[in-house]
């Protein structure tokens, strides 16, 4: 599913955000990735979504090579990631259910198809109330909550969150944690990139850190699902996305 | 969907109708309106000239049809006695190829001259030649020679004026003008084209997260570009479509260039070209918009590629 061998990442000023990273994320997996702020977290979910290439080494996504591949394969690939963005990335004009349809929309599947799916991916996120409104009138939070709907709905091979949590209270990040559990145990590959140190703890779910550009393992293979992971899905969500 | 929900949804909300038909980009008043607006100018003109190649084609065609069916005969002041025309009225009717035979009378004569020596001048004094005017059959020019061989045979001295000499003038005028129409028509169509091709970019620029997002999301090169071409496509329909309506309305009110009454002198207008829409001409003016449409659509196309292409 993702294999770095030796990729290391220079931007053009010259700052360095990754060295020498090899790393093996199996299918299925579920990781956290911690770090300090500028630790090159959000660095590596970009190599993972294709917004950078890597400058050295060779990276594998998706079974693509990520320093080789062409431009018309990435937006294919794209749709097989959802990625949840620390800033959202929300489109202003477009209506909440618009903004959580649009990888669907641009995929050109027809309303019909995904209509339940997003009213459900909605309602998991407690956003039904809201799907006419448009991201203006959202606080910080349900923004990111409709970030995390739009990377979830079309339920991709690879899940990439940097900070999932960090707009949401208590409760909705244990329910949004649950969600990725579900991802998780419909076999879908999840990356988590956090602060959230609690987060990590509750979960249970191996945990890859970040320093100074080089990945330490610090827990788990990310294989099975975790046990004990701490976040459930217990209305029946991940029973009906089986 | 690999993983349909089959469960009932509970929600309390409702995506409203035009949250199905999701415009992919938002409304942006200030390209919109520069777009419908040099659309609207460009049509307007793309029509007028239209209108001037149509009006040359029609003028040189009347005016080719007419005189090259056409010769005068000039009867010299010595033989302008009224036997002498009869004769020679008698003898031009007799040559093969001769539809009528017409003396013009002094009346006629006098309209023709007014121009030079005013409205009220008495002609009587003048030693003024006779003319007989002669039409060919089936609008062909007629057998000049053979009406001069037959005039000398007749012992009549007569010049035969073929004004197929007029026609051969006027035909290069008149392709000059229709080229110099559809050259416009190219110009303007160009113009078009580069207008579009400069707001796509522009509105690539304006809008450059709305891209970047689509392409996070997933979106193909092919998809944002449709979107962006559907856009100015469809200004460039309305816009141009506006503007030649205008100009055909304005055409008609004047009474087109050729109806004269309104924007010329009187005396001008048989010469001029009727501009007014008739008959199939309808079908090119209504092609303009389609046109412009196309034309935006290739303009388009080519400049959001090129913009995506350099991302």
């Amino acid at each position: 599913m993702i294999h770095f061998s030796n990729v290391g990442l220079r931007y053009p000023q010259g700052a360095v955000a990754l060295r020498n990273v090899s790393l093996t994320l199996e299918p299925g997996s579920l990781y956290f990735l911690t770090g300090k702020s500028g630790a090159g977290k959000s660095s590596l979910l970009k190599l993972l979504y294709f917004a950078l290439k890597p400058t050295s080494g060779d990276l594998t996504v998706l079974g693509e090579n990520a320093r080789r591949i062409k431009s018309d394969k990435v937006a294919q690939l794209r749709r097989r990631i959802g990625v949840v963005f620390q800033d959202f990335q929300l489109l202003d004009h477009l209506t909440v259910y618009e903004n959580v349809a649009l990888p669907l929309i641009v995929a050109n599947v027809r309303e019909a198809q995904y209509r339940s799916n997003v009213l459900e991916m909605l309602e998991w996120v407690k956003l039904s109330e809201k799907i006419n409104d448009k991201p203006p009138f959202l606080s910080g939070g349900e923004k990111q909550r409709v970030g995390i709907a739009r990377a979830m709905v079309s339920v991709p091979d690879l899940i990439l969150a940097d900070e999932p949590t960090g707009s949401v209270d208590p409760e909705m990040g244990a329910r949004i944690m649950a969600l990725f559990a579900e991802m998780h145990r419909l076999q879908r590959t999840v990356l988590i990139a956090t602060h959230d140190t609690e987060l990590v703890r509750r979960s249970g779910a191996p945990v890859l850190h970040l320093a100074d550009g080089v990945i330490h393992r610090v827990s788990g293979d990310g294989g099975a699902p975790p046990p004990a992971h701490g976040f459930s899905a217990d209305d029946g969500f991940g029973r009906r996305m089986r | 969907m690999r993983a349909p929900i089959d469960a009932p949804v509970r929600v309390s909300g409702r995506p409203s109708g035009r949250a199905r038909g999701a415009p992919a980009l938002p409304r942006d008043w200030l390209s919109t309106w520069l777009v419908l607006l040099v659309a609207s100018a460009m049509g307007f003109l793309a029509a007028l000239s239209v209108a001037a190649a149509l009006g040359a084609d029609t003028l040189a065609r009347g005016l080719t049809q007419d005189l090259k069916s056409r010769a005068t005969v000039v009867l010299p002041v010595a033989e302008r006695d009224e036997e002498t025309l009869s004769r020679a009225v008698e003898v031009i009717s007799q040559a093969p190829g001769v539809r009528s035979v017409r003396p013009i009378g002094g009346a006629e004569q006098a309209d023709l001259l007014a121009p030079w020596l005013g409205e009220d001048r008495e002609l009587s004094d003048l030693p003024l030649p006779r003319l007989i005017d002669v039409v060919g059959v089936s609008d062909r020019s007629p057998p000049i020679a053979e009406i001069a061989r037959r005039l000398s045979e007749a012992g009549i001295e007569a010049d035969v004026d073929a004004h197929g000499a007029y026609v051969e003038r006027l035909e290069p005028a008149a392709r000059q003008i229709r080229a110099f129409a559809y050259g416009a028509l190219m110009i303007v169509a160009a113009a078009a084209g580069l207008t579009v091709a400069l707001a796509c970019t522009a509105g690539l620029t304006a809008q450059a997260r709305i891209v970047d997002v689509l392409k996070l999301v997933g979106a193909q090169d092919s998809y944002i570009s449709r979107i962006f071409v559907r856009r100015y496509q469809w200004l460039a329909f309305l816009g141009s479509g506006g503007g030649a309506a205008v100009a055909i309305l304005a055409l008609i009110l004047s009474g087109g260039a050729g109806g004269g009454q309104v924007v010329l002198n009187e005396e001008l207008a048989p010469l001029l070209p009727n501009l007014r829409p008739q008959g199939d001409d309808w079908l090119r003016f209504a092609a303009i918009p389609a046109s412009f449409a196309i034309i935006a659509t290739v303009a388009a196309r080519l400049s959001v590629r090129r913009t995506l292409r350099r991302r």
